[in-house]
């Protein structure tokens, strides 16, 4: 089948695990995934991990900084 | 990057938009360091002493460039200059320090499920768990990301399938097997 638009590569497919792609770019993506089952289960399972691994050290983002930190910035605030 | 002497070089003050700017970052430095000293206890001493490195040589930081960036940069510095001293006399890492939070896991599975899958990053080698840490937890650019590690956006690319390929691997092997263990590169 020829088509229009730019082949999916595997750069492509790398960019939509990592949720990078345009919106645009994501549709055509989606589209090739869906007449390609198997390749699409694979990214699922790695969009899936990517989901887990951006939440991942997130609590440490939350946590109070401790004060030797905030001291050695103070010494020098203007 | 230069080193200055601390005795004729008078510090820089900080203006209080870079002073803001700087305490925004200290939790990203802080678990930057935590992933690249594989949970050590020293990880919040990089962290400190890439801030005292980056403080006294903010002058040399220019006004378009990305800050995380540019503090990643440091603190890896100083990591890669620990872990040979490590090497040395070495420190075991430690896995079990941070808890998962429980709003994180909406179950007991889940929160069990996101322990395995941090002590999988923690257990790959550095090049692949720190640009996995870079790409894929703090969301940096392949840019920011070949900028930090001194590496061409192809091999960011390329470290970064295979980790996500070894985490994959990792995980599926944690159903079946007791224990952990030590992957290759």
């Amino acid at each position: 089948m020829v088509s229009r638009r730019k082949a999916v590569s595997a750069d492509d497919l790398q960019d939509f695990i990592e949720g990078r792609l345009s919106k645009e770019r994501r549709i055509e993506v989606e589209a090739y995934l869906q007449s390609h089952p198997t390749e699409a289960r694979r990214v699922e399972a790695l969009r899936e991990q990517a989901g887990r691994l951006r939440r991942l050290g997130s609590e440490m983002l939350v946590e109070p900084v401790p004060s030797q930190f905030l001291d050695i910035l103070k010494r020098l605030k203007n | 990057m230069e080193s200055g002497d601390d005795k004729t070089v008078p510090p820089v003050a900080l203006s209080p938009e870079l002073h803001a700017a700087l305490i925004a970052e200290l939790p990203h430095l802080r678990r930057f360091a935590y992933f690249l000293m594989r949970g050590s206890e020293r990880a919040d001493d990089v962290a400190q002493e890439a801030l005292v490195r980056a403080v006294k040589h903010i002058g040399g930081l220019r006004p378009d460039s990305n800050l995380r960036a540019w503090l990643f940069t440091i603190a890896r510095n100083v990591a890669r200059n620990e872990a040979r001293r490590q090497r040395r006399s070495p420190v075991a890492p430690h896995t079990d320090l941070a808890d998962i939070h429980p709003a994180q896991a909406q179950t007991q599975e889940a929160a069990i499920e996101m322990r395995e899958l941090q002590d999988a990053v923690l257990r790959l080698a550095p090049a692949f768990r720190q640009t996995l840490f870079l790409c894929a937890i703090e969301g940096l650019s392949y840019e920011d990301a070949a900028q930090v590690l001194g590496v061409p956006i192809g091999t960011i690319r390329s470290r970064l399938a295979r980790a996500r390929r070894a985490l994959e691997r990792e995980m599926a092997g944690a159903h079946h097997t007791a224990g952990g263990k030590e992957q290759g590169k």
